[in-house]
C-alpha cells in the first residue's frame, strides 16, 4: 500500500511540477503574451520571469521524484527512507509557502502586490493564512506519522526478533 | 486496538482535505471577483451628470456582479475620486450574494461644480474586495487614471 501510494505520488508530481508547467509555457504563454506582458506581471507578482518559475518547478519536481524513487528502493523499516520522506514533505511545504506567498515564503499566504500598466493599475491583497497554516499543520502531522510508523515498525521487528530467539 | 500511527495519519488526511476544500472555495470566490472586475472593465465608462441648477456634478458607476461560490459571499465595492492622494469624494456599497445570484452595485458620488477643475486632473479608484465565512478575504484595487472632460 505504501509503495503504491508512492508510485501514484511520483506520477502526480511529474504531471503537476514538470508536464503542466512546460505545457503552459509552450502552449498558453505565447498566446497570452500577445495580449499582455506576462513577464512584467510575473516579475511584479513573483519577482521572477515565467521561464524562471517553470525552471524552479521542474527542478523541485525532479528532486521530489528522485527522493521518492530512492525511498521506494529502501526497506520500510529503514531510517534513511523515513529521512527521505521527511525531506520530500519539507520541500512540498516550501513549495506551498512559496506559491501562496507569491514568491515570498515568509509571508504565510498574506500578500499584497500592485501592478500598474499604463493608465490602469491593479492592487491585489490576498489573505490565505488559514489555508496555508492548515496545509502546514497537515504536513507536520504527516511527518510525525512517518516517525511514529518507523518507531512502531522497529518495535514490532524487535518483538519478532525476541520471539525468534526464545 | 487502533494503532497510534493510524490515528495520526487520519488526522493529517482530514486536515489536508479541509484546507484543500477551503482553497477550492477561495478559487471560486476569486473567479467571482475576476469576472466582476472584467465586467467592470467592460462597463468602464462612467456616467457623468452636470446639474447646473443645484451646482453639483454626479458621477455614477454601475457594476454587475455574479457569485460562482457555493458559500454566501460578501462583495464590497468602493469608488473613490482622488486629487493626488486626497479623497475628493467616495461611495461604498456591499452586497451579500448566494450561489449563482446576480446583482448590480450602483455607486454614485456627488461633488460641487467648483470641484470640476480638480476632477480634470483627478483619478478614479475602485476597490473591490470579498470575504467568505469571515475567514478568507481578497481585495482587488483597480486604479484607473481616467481623464474626465466636462
Amino acid at each position: 500500500m505504501g509503495r503504491l501510494s508512492t508510485i501514484i505520488s511520483i506520477v502526480i508530481t511529474c504531471l503537476l511540477l514538470i508536464v503542466l508547467p512546460i505545457a503552459i509555457l509552450t502552449f498558453i504563454v505565447p498566446t497570452v503574451h500577445r495580449i499582455v506582458d506576462l513577464d512584467f506581471i510575473s516579475r511584479k507578482l513573483f519577482g521572477m520571469k515565467i521561464e524562471e518559475i517553470v525552471c524552479l518547478f521542474c527542478f523541485l519536481g525532479i528532486v521530489l521524484i528522485a527522493l521518492q524513487i530512492a525511498s521506494l528502493m529502501l526497506e520500510e523499516r529503514d531510517i534513511l527512507r523515513t529521512a527521505l520522506i521527511i525531506t520530500t514533505k519539507c520541500i512540498i511545504a516550501f513549495l506551498i509557502l512559496w506559491m501562496f506567498g507569491l514568491g515570498d515564503p515568509l509571508s504565510l499566504g498574506s500578500v499584497e502586490r500592485e501592478i500598474t500598466m499604463g493608465r490602469v493599475g491593479i492592487k491585489v491583497s490576498l489573505d490565505l493564512q488559514l489555508v496555508v497554516i492548515l496545509l502546514l499543520l497537515g504536513i507536520i502531522i504527516d511527518i510525525v506519522y512517518s516517525v511514529v510508523y518507523l518507531v512502531e515498525e522497529k518495535r514490532r521487528e524487535k518483538i519478532l526478533m525476541e520471539k525468534g530467539s526464545t | 486496538m487502533v494503532k497510534v500511527s493510524t490515528v495520526i495519519k487520519t488526522t493529517s488526511v482530514i486536515i489536508i482535505f479541509i484546507s484543500l476544500l477551503l482553497l477550492f472555495m477561495f478559487v471560486l470566490g476569486f473567479m467571482t471577483t475576476i469576472i466582476s472586475v472584467l465586467n467592470y472593465t467592460v462597463y468602464r465608462g462612467f456616467d457623468i451628470e452636470f446639474d447646473r441648477a443645484k451646482g453639483v456634478v454626479k458621477i455614477r458607476a454601475t457594476i454587475p456582479v455574479k457569485s460562482y461560490n457555493p458559500l454566501p459571499i460578501r462583495l464590497g465595492l468602493k469608488f473613490e475620486v482622488l486629487d493626488g492622494n486626497r479623497v475628493i469624494a467616495e461611495d461604498e456599497k456591499e452586497v451579500l450574494l448566494d450561489f449563482g445570484e446576480e446583482d448590480t452595485i450602483d455607486l454614485q458620488v456627488t461633488m460641487n461644480m467648483s470641484s470640476v477643475r480638480q476632477l480634470e486632473r483627478s483619478k478614479l479608484i475602485t476597490i473591490l474586495r470579498y470575504t467568505m465565512l469571515d475567514l478568507l478575504s481578497l481585495t482587488i484595487t483597480m486604479k484607473m487614471r481616467v481623464m474626465i472632460y466636462g
